[in-house]
């Protein structure tokens, strides 16, 4: 894949009292492979939902989105998982990770689906952002900041053609935060993705090529 | 153990709910496997390919009144009669039995000593007789006349006569082997033949000789002023439990010798009860199986949001559905290889007691309860396995 587009893509809920000032929102937008773009809004604004709607798990919004030429919601679910294994990541907000499994067995959970990263790799990546100590730790005994770099962990266990980051650090401190967005730039050039990041505030650190507004 | 196993299956599914349905599934699949297993061993004896009980064949006289002392040929079936019979949709074959129309005596002489009766012949198509031998034929000026006799005379002597005189029993081999002393007298002729028993008859329950012989000397000794109308019919019907058969004869007035008729009845009721044994067992099994269905349903539900973040993670349909088909592929094979087991124990309890009240009883292989078993687990399954599909399809689908 090497453009996602939106078509006057518009959330419902804001089709009565839109005030017509943002840059994703009912424009059109593209996305291409291989640059790394920033999203930056206030609460409310639809982050979230923008994420869902590209990531394909919601699709209450009017207008159109396409990956290349393909009108999204055509995809079946058969071909939406192929997708997400192969070509399309995300780090969501609300992470879900599976609680009652260990550090490592989220990320494997993913990884076995690919077989994209080895063992080697995943322990070096736990090491990067720190969080070594946890990988046998269930994920419901460790913070939420930890839990956030699994997540990112995870999502990076798969080929991409594009990431993207629903408020990915919004927990973390300010040198995990660089920690992430090196692991992230080192990934993002080697394998030639791009990156969508959101933020309310706090954002990944990493060169970002464009900035949209919501 | 495989991540997404543990994930789904481990500590999520109710073992209480489980062992529910492996008890239902279990009384339900043995009903349904001891009711075709002992149906498939017990039902040769009824059946009429087999040689145990001959349902084939009845065997008719009219029923003996007072009249019959007045008139005899009140119970004798006239021409008409008997074509009427054969015109009946019951009938496949009529058979009429020739009595002899002359005197008989046969003796036997041993050791100097002799023994003799009086006796009768009668005679029936050969395709009625049960009996098959190359010295059953009867030409003009033979002679010796090969005989049948029932094969129940024997067992008389044998076990009756015999062991009450503490007489030494003899075989069907060497009857074969004694010659008998027919004589035969008539229109003023006396003439003795050898006679020869050529074989023992489970259907025909007379004193049999071939047509070609009773026609013959019928004619050659025989009493014109006797009717030549037969006493007794013998009727072949592919199906003796045939109701029509009974009502036909009730309303002719006519009898069936012995009760063959109700071998039918107890055809039928034997497969009556099997079909309700088997009904119930089925019933049990489908409520099993909707009780392992719902019981999965609920666990997908329970677990609807784990499902949906492996859909987000990219596990396709199938791959979340894998974990439960499994289950559902171990329960039901559990319960079918119990089932299967179960009932073979039960089968190896109750073939002694066959084997003691029926001699000849070879019980069949147990192939009937394994074909059953495999189809009930083949189904099961394929109904729980497209169930979970399109349940987690629906989840799966946004």
């Amino acid at each position: 894949m090497e453009q996602i587009t939106l078509q006057g893509a518009l959330p419902r809920v804001f089709r009565a009292s839109f005030p017509g000032d943002s840059d994703i929102w009912n424009n059109d937008v593209s996305f291409s492979r291989g640059r790394l773009y920033l999203v930056e809004a206030a609460s409310g604004k639809g982050k979230t939902s923008f994420c869902s709607y590209v990531y394909g798990s919601r699709d209450d919004y009017d207008g159109s989105i396409l990956f290349d030429d393909q009108a999204i919601p055509r995809l079946s679910p058969g071909a939406w998982g192929e997708i997400r294994r192969s070509s399309l990541g995300m780090v969501f907000q609300g992470l879900r990770l599976f609680p009652e499994l260990t550090a490592v067995e989220n990320v494997c959970l993913k990884n076995r689906l690919t077989a994209f990263r080895d063992e080697a790799w995943i322990r070096a990546a736990f090491e990067r952002l720190d969080i070594a100590d946890k990988m046998d730790a269930p994920v419901a005994k460790i913070s939420f900041g930890q839990q956030q770099r699994v997540a990112l962990i995870r999502a990076l266990c798969q080929p991409l053609d594009f990431l993207l980051l629903d408020e990915p650090v919004s927990h973390l401190d300010e040198e995990n935060c660089r920690r992430a967005g090196e692991l992230l730039r080192e990934e993002a050039a080697l394998h030639g993705f791009g990156i969508i990041s959101t933020s309310i505030g706090k954002h990944v650190p990493l060169p970002y090529h464009g900035t949209f507004h919501l | 153990m495989n991540i997404i196993y543990k994930l789904l299956l481990y500590k999520h599914v109710s073992r209480a709910r489980l062992a529910g349905f492996l008890l239902a599934g279990l009384v339900g699949a043995g009903i349904v496997l001891f009711g075709v297993q002992a149906w498939s061993d017990v039902h040769p004896f009824f059946s009429p390919d087999d040689g145990f009980i001959r349902k084939d064949y009845i065997v008719i006289t009219k029923k003996v009144s007072a009249l019959g002392l007045v008139d005899r040929r009140a119970s004798l079936f006239t021409p008409d009669e008997q074509e009427e019979l054969r015109r009946q949709p019951f009938a496949d074959r009529v058979g009429a039995f020739t009595a002899s129309r002359f005197q008989v005596s046969a003796g036997i002489e041993a050791g100097g000593s002799s023994f003799a009766t009086d006796m009768f012949f009668e005679s029936v198509e050969d395709g009625f007789v049960d009996v098959r031998s190359d010295q059953w034929t009867f030409a003009a000026g033979d002679a010796e006349i090969p005989i049948i006799i029932p094969r129940n005379y024997l067992n008389l002597y044998n076990f009756g006569f015999a062991r009450s005189r503490d007489l030494p029993k003899i075989s069907e081999g060497v009857i074969g082997m004694l010659r008998l002393t027919v004589r035969v007298s008539g229109n003023g002729l006396r003439d003795t033949y050898k006679g020869k028993i050529v074989g023992f008859s489970n259907r025909l329950n007379t004193i049999l000789v071939p047509g070609t012989f009773l026609a013959w000397a019928n004619d050659r000794y025989g009493n014109s002023a006797v009717t030549g109308d037969p006493a007794r019919l013998i009727v072949e019907t592919r199906n003796p439990a045939d109701k029509e058969i009974a009502r036909y004869f009730r309303e002719k007035g006519y009898e069936a010798e012995n009760d063959k008729l109700n071998d039918g009845s107890v055809v039928w009721f034997l497969n009556l009860l099997t079909t309700f044994v088997v009904a119930i067992g089925l019933l049990i099994c489908a409520l099993a199986l909707y009780l392992l269905t719902i019981s999965i349903y609920l666990v997908i539900q329970e677990n609807s949001e784990k499902l949906k973040n492996l859909s987000l993670l990219g596990y396709r349909p199938r791959e979340i559905a894998a974990p439960y088909e499994a289950l559902v592929v171990v329960v039901n094979l559990v319960v079918a290889l119990l089932a299967v087991a179960g009932t073979l124990v039960a089968r190896s309890c109750y073939i002694p007691f066959l084997t003691k009240i029926w001699p000849e009883f070879s019980p069949g292989g147990a192939w009937p309860l394994l074909v059953c078993g495999g189809s009930l687990f083949l189904v099961t399954c394929l109904v729980n396995i497209v169930a979970l599909r399109a349940r987690i399809g629906k989840i799966n689908a946004r």
